[in-house]
């Protein structure tokens, strides 16, 4: 059985200053599988905030009603039109990240992922990660309105079939503090943890561990879903 | 089954649980539990384990690193009219300035080369500004090897392992006085074709009439902060404390990696310092 957790956190650099949460979270359950998406608002433009809802909200207007994914290049396309055309403002002002992952019951799941983030899984006993570390400093990405290449986005079908199956998907505000080489080691730890719990005590579980971020001088938002088998 | 062996049954169900609530404890004291139980009340402990790890525990400890890599001309004009005494005074000063900040959401690190002689050199290794207790002068003589140190200055942040890639975008700050003597463009290109190092945000200033100030405005990539010029001892002091204050306000503001511009506050007070280049 698939299930999935996820909550977003507004960082202390935006609590301080009285703004919102730049992140966004999508979390559905669909055709008993699941469907979600992580998105970051890049902090340096003034409506981010309102393209990180908007992507996570395409990802489930375009993903929902797939009969197939058998075209991937041809379904984000999609999704990225559908986000230009619900956006109300100019995509420059609005840019985000996002990462995205549907689950079908049997465990055939398509990843995607554009720009900064983690998105790691355990697929059929293996671990990986779906897009290489990256190379510059922190909050210099791709993203949603500055990307338009689709060697920009990194994309895989994956089988979550053996009964250890996870997979997470992290904003940057998570992943950038995370020891890099202990990630396998983290989302057995996550899989472990909201399998031995309810979704509804995973979610507060999961709230629990955001809020009580340890690394010093934290600032960013914090987004995280975690997709797993039970 | 009767009133007697229900209660009987129920007893002996709360001595077999692991966990046992305080009240369900003082019933059993008291013997008052008999008829009292409530089901589904005491099950969500025991259902939930203790969690025996926590994010924390794959977390890095340490805040993110802002690194600023200061690039100061060594060379012999330096020594004249008190220049390298007030750039000194002045790196002493960002230095103490940046441990002394507590407001801050990064690690500011601080790393010194030097371009001066024959060649460049790296000076202060970057470090945690609150690690480094004392930075030796500056010594002037010699040439100006800008092209040595800006290839340093790429080497530095091209190198994974001092700066990673959770770091804040970093900081150059070029200091010169005087035309460079070695291949310099060469050295800028490829700092300005790198991967990593051309995407720091660079800045400079021009300390008297001689300095190149073309070579200095090729440098500079910050539109918020063209280049300085300083014709005082000073200007020094007014120029890294507008750095000091810039770095500092980028630490504590939601979007650390925004350049936050130069912000020049009025000349120190100071007579000693009153130097014209």
């Amino acid at each position: 059985m698939l299930l999935a957790a996820g909550v977003s956190v507004r960082g202390p650099a935006h609590a301080d200053n009285g703004e919102c949460n730049q992140d966004a979270l999508g979390l559905w359950g669909w055709r008993q599988g699941q469907l979600a998406a992580v998105s970051d608002g890049l902090g340096s433009r003034p409506l981010s905030h309102l393209g990180s809802r908007l992507a996570c909200q395409a990802v489930r207007q375009v993903l929902r009603p797939a009969a197939s994914w058998d075209d991937p290049k041809a379904m984000v396309g999609q999704l990225y039109r559908h986000w230009l055309q619900s956006l109300p403002v100019a995509p420059s002002r609005a840019p985000c990240t996002l990462l995205l992952a549907a689950c079908r019951p049997d465990g055939d799941t398509l990843v995607a992922q554009l720009g900064d983030g983690v998105l790691a899984y355990r697929a059929g006993g293996r671990f990986g990660v779906l897009a290489p570390a990256r190379s510059g400093f922190s909050n210099q990405t791709e993203a949603l309105g500055i990307s338009r290449s689709w060697d920009s986005w990194h994309v895989a079908r994956l089988r979550l079939s053996a009964p250890a199956d996870a997979l997470v998907l992290m904003t940057d505000g998570l992943s950038d503090d995370l020891e890099p080489h202990r990630t396998d080691d983290f989302l057995r730890m996550l899989r472990r943890e909201c399998a031995a719990r309810s979704r509804r005590r995973a979610r507060t579980w999961l709230r629990r561990q955001l809020e009580a971020w340890p690394t010093p001088g934290h600032a960013d938002d914090k987004t995280i879903a975690v997709i797993y088998r039970r | 089954m009767g009133f007697a062996k229900y209660a009987e049954d129920d007893l002996s169900r709360y001595h077999a649980a692991t966990v046992i609530r305080d009240r369900e404890h003082e019933r059993l004291k008291t013997g008052t539990g008999a008829g009292h139980h409530q089901p589904g009340k005491g099950t969500s402990s025991m259902q939930e384990p203790a969690a025996k790890q926590r994010m924390k525990d794959f977390t890095i400890a340490k805040p993110r690193p802002l690194p600023v890599i200061v690039l100061a001309d060594a060379s012999g004009s330096m020594s004249e009219n008190g220049k390298i005494e007030a750039l000194n005074h002045a790196l002493a000063d960002m230095v103490k300035t940046f441990a002394s900040e507590a407001r801050v959401r990064a690690e500011i690190q601080v790393g010194l080369i030097t371009f001066g002689g024959s060649q460049a050199e790296l000076f202060v290794p970057l470090a945690p500004a609150h690690q480094i207790h004392s930075m030796a002068a500056i010594p002037a003589a010699g040439a100006t090897p800008l092209g040595q140190a800006l290839a340093l200055a790429t080497r530095l942040l091209e190198d994974h392992d001092r700066i990673p890639s959770r770091a804040y975008r970093p900081v150059l700050v070029l200091v010169s006085d005087g035309l460079p003597t070695d291949e310099w463009e060469p050295a800028l290109a490829a700092l300005e074709k790198s991967e990593r190092a051309s995407k720091a945000t660079r800045m400079a200033m021009a300390i008297g009439d001689d300095a190149d100030e073309q070579v200095l405005s090729r440098f500079a990539n910050d539109r918020e902060a063209p280049v300085f010029r300083a014709h005082q001892a000073r200007d020094i002091h007014r120029f890294f404390r507008a750095v000091t204050m810039s770095v500092a306000e980028r630490t504590v503001s939601a979007n650390p990696d925004l350049p936050a511009g130069l912000v020049l506050g009025a000349a120190p007070d100071d007579e000693a310092l009153d130097l014209d280049f």
